[in-house]
C-alpha cells in the first residue's frame, strides 16, 4: 500500500484545500501573534510555540488570495523547512483546520492548467471527496526557501513615503 | 563500551587542548624570561601528560610528535639545550601539530592529518625536525660550554600512570554550552508559567496561593541569577590568546611587538567571548599591520623598538568594555581627509572634528593603508567588525593620536542572553528596548504627523523622532487612531533619537530567545523574548532605527 497518502484538509479564504500530513509537524491553536515589521506582507509575525519564537506564514497572502483574518477557529500548521541549510521551524496560518482524508497517490489527480483561484505552481493536484473537489497544495513549493530568503533583504525598516 | 570510549576521548581531547594551551602560554613566557625554571617545568607536564594519554587511547601520530617534543624539552630542563628562539619556534610549531591532531580527532576520529599549520610536511617528518633540533642544539651548546642548567635536575619523568584522569581538579565540572542554554530555556519556560498561574490567581484574591506564588518567583529569579553567573567565564584566555598571534604575525613582517594583557578576570557570558573573537583578530591584525612602526622607524622616533599593544578589558555600568590601544603611529589625519574627499563622505572633510573623522574608518570600503598585505586586507574591514559587534548589541568606536597610537573600544552587554530591557508598547505588541539605551521619557505634548521621521523639540534639544507605528505601515497609510503617544529618548552612540510609542511598561529583566532564521531577516529587531504572558515581544535594534531616522530624517522633515 504504498500509493496511501494522508491528507489534511483546512480552509483558506472560504475554500478547502489539503497538503500531506507528512509536511505537518502538529497542529495548534492559533495564539497571539506579534507583528514583526520589514518583513514581507504575507509573514503574519511571529508567536510562541512552548517557549520558541516561530514566524508565521499567513496562507492566503502567500497564495494571493484574500488575507485570513485571525478567529477563534484559527489554526497554525507547524512545518519545518531549511533556510540556508538551517532547519527553521514555520507556523502556517490558516482559517480552520478540518479532517484527514485517505488518498492514494493515484487518487491525486493533476491540477488543471487554469481556472483555479491558486496559481498552478503551488499545487500537486486535487481530490475528489464525494462530490467536492480539494485542492492539494505543494507545501514546500508554497514555502520555497527562496522566498523565505529574499525576505527583508533589502526592505527598508521604515517606509518611504508614498 | 564505545560510549565509554567516546566519552574518554572527549575528556581527553578537552585537556589536551588545555594542556596545549598551557604549554604555548609557558613557551611564550620563556621568551622573555627564558631562565624561569618553572615555565621550563609547566611546559614539560603539559606535553608529556598529551604523550601519555596520547598513547594511552592509540593516538600514535600525536604521541610520537608529542614524544620528539618531551626530549626536547627534557634535554632543556636538564640544561643541554639553551632556551632561546631556535627551541622556542619549534615547540610553537609543535604545540600547532598538536592542535591539527586534536581537531582531526575530533572531526574525523582520526589523528593522521594533512596540517596546515606546519606547511613543511607530516608529523613523522616533523618529529625528526624536532629530533634534529634537539641534536643540533645540543652540539651546539656543548661547543659553547653551556650547561647552566646543571645536571642534578632530578628526572621526574612519571610513568604513563598519570595518563587519563578526568575530572582532576577536585570541586569543579565541565558543563557543554548547550546544556547551560537548556538549563536557561527551561528557565524562561518556569518564567512563562508563572505568568500563567499569576494571572489565574489575580482572579482570586490573595491568601496563602498567591504567597507561595511569590516565593515561588523570588526562588525562580534566584535560579536565574544563578545560572546566568554558571555561564559567566573569564575573558583572560580569550585576550591572552592574542599574545600568540602578535608574536608570530610581527616576527613573519619583521617587526617587533607583544601584546599585555589587562583585566583578565573580569568574567563574561561564554556565547560573548566566543562572538568576540573574530572581531578582536581583527583588531588586533589591524594594530600589528597598521599601527605599529618597524623597529628601526621606532626607534628614530625615541620609542621603544618592540611595540605594546594593551588588550584590557573592564567592567562599566553593567556593561563589557574591551580596548585593543597600541602605541603605533596613529591615524593620519591628512589620509583620512584625503580618504573621505575621494569618497565624498564629509561635506568639508577638512574642517571635520577628528571624532567625526575616526568614524568614517567604520565605513565600508574606507581603508587608508597604501598596500593591500595579507595581515588585514582580507576583505574584513573595520565595518566588518562594527557589524558584528552591533549583532551582540554593542558599540565601537575609535580614538587615534598622530604618531601616538590608536585605541579602539568596545562596549558590550556582558550577556546575549539576559537583558536588562525596558518595555514599550504598541497596541496590544510589546517591545523591548535595551535598558542603557533610554534615557528619558517624556510625554508628546503635540501629536506628529503620518510621516516616518521628523523633527521634535525635547526641552531645547532637537531630536529625530521615528514613530514606532511607522514601522508596521508599509504600504498602507492606515489613520493611526489619535491616543496620547509618550517619546523614548534613546541613547545612540552619544546622539540621541526618539522613539514614540503608546505605553511605557518599565523594567525588566528579559531573556532574549534565539532568533529563527527568517526572524532574523528582519530588520529594526535585534531579538525576541517570550513574555510571561506567553506572547512574544521584538528586541528593537536602536542603531539600526537610528540608522534609518538619518536616512530619512533631514529630507522629511516638515514632509
Amino acid at each position: 500500500m504504498t500509493g496511501e497518502e494522508q491528507l489534511l484538509t483546512f480552509l483558506v479564504a472560504g475554500d478547502e484545500y489539503a497538503v500531506s500530513v507528512l509536511h505537518v509537524r502538529e497542529v495548534v491553536a492559533c495564539g497571539p501573534i506579534t507583528r514583526v515589521p520589514s518583513l514581507p506582507p504575507f509573514v503574519e509575525g511571529a508567536c510562541n510555540l512552548r517557549g520558541s519564537v516561530v514566524p508565521v506564514v499567513n496562507l492566503a497572502v502567500k497564495l494571493g488570495l484574500p488575507p485570513t483574518p485571525i478567529t477563534r477557529w484559527s489554526c497554525l500548521l507547524i512545518t519545518r523547512v531549511e533556510v540556508s541549510g538551517e532547519p527553521t521551524l514555520l507556523g502556517v496560518l490558516v482559517e480552520e483546520a478540518r479532517r484527514l482524508l485517505d488518498a492514494g497517490a493515484a487518487a491525486i489527480e493533476p491540477p488543471p492548467p487554469f481556472g483555479t483561484r491558486v496559481h498552478p505552481a503551488y499545487l500537486r493536484g486535487f481530490v475528489r471527496d464525494g462530490d467536492r473537489l480539494v485542492m492539494v497544495l505543494d507545501l514546500a513549493r508554497v514555502l520555497s526557501t527562496e522566498e523565505l530568503l529574499a525576505l527583508g533583504a533589502t526592505a527598508p525598516i521604515l517606509p518611504e513615503t508614498t | 563500551m564505545d560510549i565509554d570510549r567516546d566519552a574518554l576521548v572527549e575528556t581527553f581531547l578537552l585537556e589536551a587542548e588545555e594542556n596545549l594551551a598551557a604549554a604555548e602560554d609557558a613557551a611564550i613566557a620563556l621568551e622573555s624570561s627564558p631562565d624561569d625554571e618553572e615555565l621550563v617545568q609547566a611546559l614539560f607536564r603539559a606535553i608529556h601528560t598529551l604523550k601519555g594519554s596520547a598513547g594511552a587511547l592509540g593516538y600514535d601520530t600525536m604521541a610520537a610528535i608529542a614524544h620528539a617534543l618531551e626530549d626536547l624539552l627534557d634535554d632543556v630542563r636538564r640544561g643541554h639545550v639553551p632556551v632561546g628562539a631556535g627551541p622556542i619556534t619549534i615547540v610553537l610549531e609543535a604545540v600547532d601539530a598538536l592542535r591539527a591532531t586534536v581537531e582531526g580527532v575530533r572531526a574525523t576520529g582520526s589523528d593522521v592529518v594533512t596540517m596546515g599549520a606546519t606547511p613543511r610536511g607530516a608529523a613523522p617528518a616533523l618529529a625528526a625536525r624536532i629530533e634534529d633540533a634537539r641534536q643540533q642544539a645540543r652540539t651546539q651548546a656543548r661547543g659553547q660550554g653551556r650547561g647552566a642548567r646543571g645536571e642534578a635536575a632530578p628526572s621526574d619523568r612519571r610513568g604513563s600512570s598519570d595518563a587519563p584522569r578526568a575530572l582532576r581538579r577536585s570541586g569543579t565540572v565541565r558543563v557543554a554550552m548547550e546544556k547551560l542554554d537548556e538549563a536557561l530555556s527551561t528557565s524562561g519556560e518556569i518564567t512563562m508559567a508563572l505568568g500563567r498561574l499569576e494571572a489565574h490567581l489575580a482572579l482570586t484574591a490573595g491568601g496563602p496561593l498567591e504567597d507561595a506564588r511569590q516565593d515561588l518567583e523570588r526562588l525562580h529569579r534566584q535560579l536565574l541569577d544563578q545560572v546566568m553567573a554558571l555561564r559567566m567565564v573569564p575573558i583572560g584566555p580569550m585576550l591572552r590568546g592574542f599574545v600568540r598571534t602578535v608574536r608570530d604575525v610581527a616576527q613573519i613582517h619583521g617587526k617587533q611587538a607583544r601584546l599585555v594583557v589587562e583585566g583578565a578576570e573580569i568574567t563574561v557570558d561564554a556565547n560573548v567571548i566566543e562572538a568576540l573573537r573574530e572581531p578582536l583578530t581583527h583588531i588586533v591584525r589591524n594594530a600589528l599591520d597598521h599601527g605599529i612602526e618597524r623597529p628601526q622607524e621606532r626607534r628614530a622616533l625615541g620609542k621603544d623598538p618592540a611595540g605594546r599593544i594593551l588588550a584590557r578589558a573592564h567592567r562599566d555600568a553593567g556593561a563589557l568594555v574591551v580596548q585593543i590601544e597600541d602605541d603605533g603611529r596613529g591615524l593620519r589625519r591628512d589620509r583620512l581627509v584625503a580618504r573621505a574627499r575621494a569618497l565624498g563622505l564629509l561635506a568639508s572633510p577638512e574642517h571635520a572634528s577628528d571624532a567625526d573623522l575616526f568614524a568614517l574608518v567604520f565605513t565600508p570600503g574606507f581603508s587608508t593603508a597604501e598596500q593591500v598585505t595579507d595581515l588585514s586586507g582580507r576583505g574584513v574591514g573595520m565595518d566588518a567588525v562594527k557589524r558584528a559587534v552591533e549583532a551582540l548589541r554593542g558599540t565601537v568606536s575609535l580614538a587615534s593620536g598622530e604618531g601616538k597610537g590608536t585605541a579602539v573600544t568596545l562596549r558590550l552587554p556582558v550577556s546575549l542572553a539576559l537583558l536588562d530591557g525596558f518595555r514599550v508598547g504598541l497596541d496590544d505588541d510589546v517591545f523591548v528596548l535595551p535598558r542603557e539605551a533610554v534615557r528619558e521619557c517624556v510625554p508628546l505634548a503635540t501629536p506628529l504627523g503620518e510621516g516616518g521621521t521628523e523633527l521634535v523639540d525635547v526641552r531645547g534639544r532637537t531630536l529625530p523622532v521615528v514613530r514606532l507605528r511607522a514601522l508596521f505601515e508599509r504600504g498602507r497609510r492606515s489613520p493611526s487612531p489619535q491616543r496620547q503617544e509618550s517619546l523614548v529618548v534613546l541613547d545612540c552612540g552619544g546622539a540621541e533619537l526618539g522613539l514614540a510609542v503608546d505605553h511605557l511598561y518599565g523594567e525588566a529583566k528579559t531573556l532574549i530567545a534565539p532568533m529563527n532564521a527568517v526572524l532574523r531577516r528582519a530588520r529594526g529587531v535585534a531579538g525576541c523574548t517570550v513574555l510571561g504572558s506567553g506572547r512574544v515581544a521584538l528586541l528593537l535594534d536602536v542603531a539600526g532605527l537610528f540608522q534609518e531616522a538619518l536616512r530619512l530624517g533631514p529630507a522629511r522633515a516638515g514632509a
